[in-house]
């Protein structure tokens, strides 16, 4: 199932790439699909690309649903 | 970490396929309304939101209208598009337009809340992106395409994809003999969805089946006639997406609807294949609830990805990963 988890944009790292922050693992993902994210947006990840920019207040909703959901330790191997 | 869940390839004989894919969404939506259950949904499956809100609509017994079907449809347009343009790299030339492909399904979303007859200048756009920027023709007119005098003819990202596949040979590469999944009775289909371990590992009548872009279009002609040249390989994975997005503007016009079901159960034809949601409700409260993806299908242990990819190596193995085009992220691993 398509998951696409929030992350936050902690720094810009040139071209179309940048480092998002996700429950405290920095992770380089691509912005190639939105335009206009910025350093502090919420960006909704899917395989290490940006797929749109939501709310501050969206994200935690999101990321609770999904730690409920029982996602939050989940080793990926 | 919350993690998105990935598929581990392993390409040893036999090849082996596990996924780290998480986690039930049971147990997060039982005990609570159905209001509340859709809208969680969206916001945990953002990737096929829409296809995902008009299945749980479906199967909660909710109405479905026509903007559920052209939500649904450029969702299907957009992820067809986000794949081939983040994966089908060719020759380097440049690429395709992100920006009218990001802007479709929320271009859509409010044409239809203004009323679906505004939805016609979407279907417009997309059109003119799709002549422009992936067919080089009318996309009404791929379908019945001669695919070699496209190949020749068209200067699009994708046709030079196309070429490029063709040129290193891997028309054929992973072909299967195909099994795709039939129309189900909805009965059957949500009796066995309630059933532990059936959504992880899916099988119909004894195997595990196909569903996607190929499955729904083999009888289209310009993809009949790759399957009858080359095999169930990688091309026709290809001109099968092609084609399939090449059909979506005119089902929008003709309003066709990729929702369908029945009570306790929807199905909806997406992108990457057949999405089903299952509920049993008791009142207006979930009691259970199970989805079916169509990854789950596609890259099943014995499924068609694992009988496509025995024997390649890794470079053709990877394009037929993508071709068939799992909704969560890969790992390859060498024999």
């Amino acid at each position: 199932m398509c998951l696409a988890i929030p992350a936050r944009i902690v720094e810009k790292t040139g071209g179309e790439n940048a480092i998002v922050s996700l429950d405290g693992v920095k992770k380089e993902i691509s912005l190639a699909l939105v335009a206009d994210a910025e350093v502090g947006d919420y960006v909704l990840v899917h395989v290490g690309y940006a797929l749109n920019t939501i709310s501050p207040e969206e994200a935690e909703r999101t990321l609770s649903l999904m730690a409920e959901m029982g996602l939050a330790g989940e080793a990926a191997e | 970490m919350i993690a998105e869940g990935r598929i581990i390839v392993d390409l040893g004989r036999p090849v082996r396929i596990r996924s780290s894919r998480a986690a039930s969404v049971a147990g997060l939506l039982r005990g609570r309304r159905v209001d509340e259950a859709l809208s969680l949904l969206p916001m945990l499956f953002s990737l096929c939101a829409h296809a995902h809100l008009a299945a749980a609509r479906q199967a909660t017994g909710r109405e479905i209208g026509p903007a559920d079907g052209l939500m649904v449809l450029a969702e299907s347009a957009r992820e067809h598009l986000l794949r081939i343009l983040l994966g089908w790299k060719g020759d380097g030339a440049p690429g395709m337009p992100v920006e009218p492909v990001m802007a479709l399904v929320p271009d859509m979303k409010a044409a239809c809340e203004a009323g679906c007859g505004n939805s016609g200048t979407v279907t417009q756009a997309l059109e003119r992106y799709l002549e422009e920027h992936v067919f080089g023709c009318p996309p009404a007119d791929f379908p019945k395409a001669d695919l070699a005098r496209w190949l020749r003819g068209a200067e699009t990202a994708p046709a030079r994809y196309l070429r490029d596949v063709v040129a290193r040979g891997w028309q054929g590469a992973g072909a299967v003999s195909p099994a795709f999944l039939p129309e189900v009775p909805a009965g059957e289909l949500k009796q066995r969805m309630h059933e532990a371990g059936f959504c992880t590992t899916p099988e119909w009548r004894g195997a595990p089946r196909e569903t996607g872009p190929l499955a729904r279009r083999c009888r289209v002609p310009v993809v009949a006639a790759v399957v009858a040249e080359h095999g169930a390989g990688l091309l026709a994975r290809l001109v099968a997406r092609l084609a399939d997005l090449a059909l979506i503007p005119g089902e929008m016009r003709r309003a066709g609807m990729p929702v369908s079901g029945a009570s306790g159960l929807g199905v909806v034809e997406t992108a990457r294949g057949r999405l089903a949601h299952a509920a049993r409700l008791e009142g207006d409260v979930i009691a259970d609830y199970a989805i079916l993806a169509p990854t789950e299908w596609n890259f099943h242990p014995r499924g068609v990805a694992a009988q496509a990819l025995e024997g390649l190596t890794p470079r053709p193995a990877r394009a037929v990963i993508e071709a068939i085009d799992p909704c969560v992220d890969f790992e390859l691993r060498a024999a």
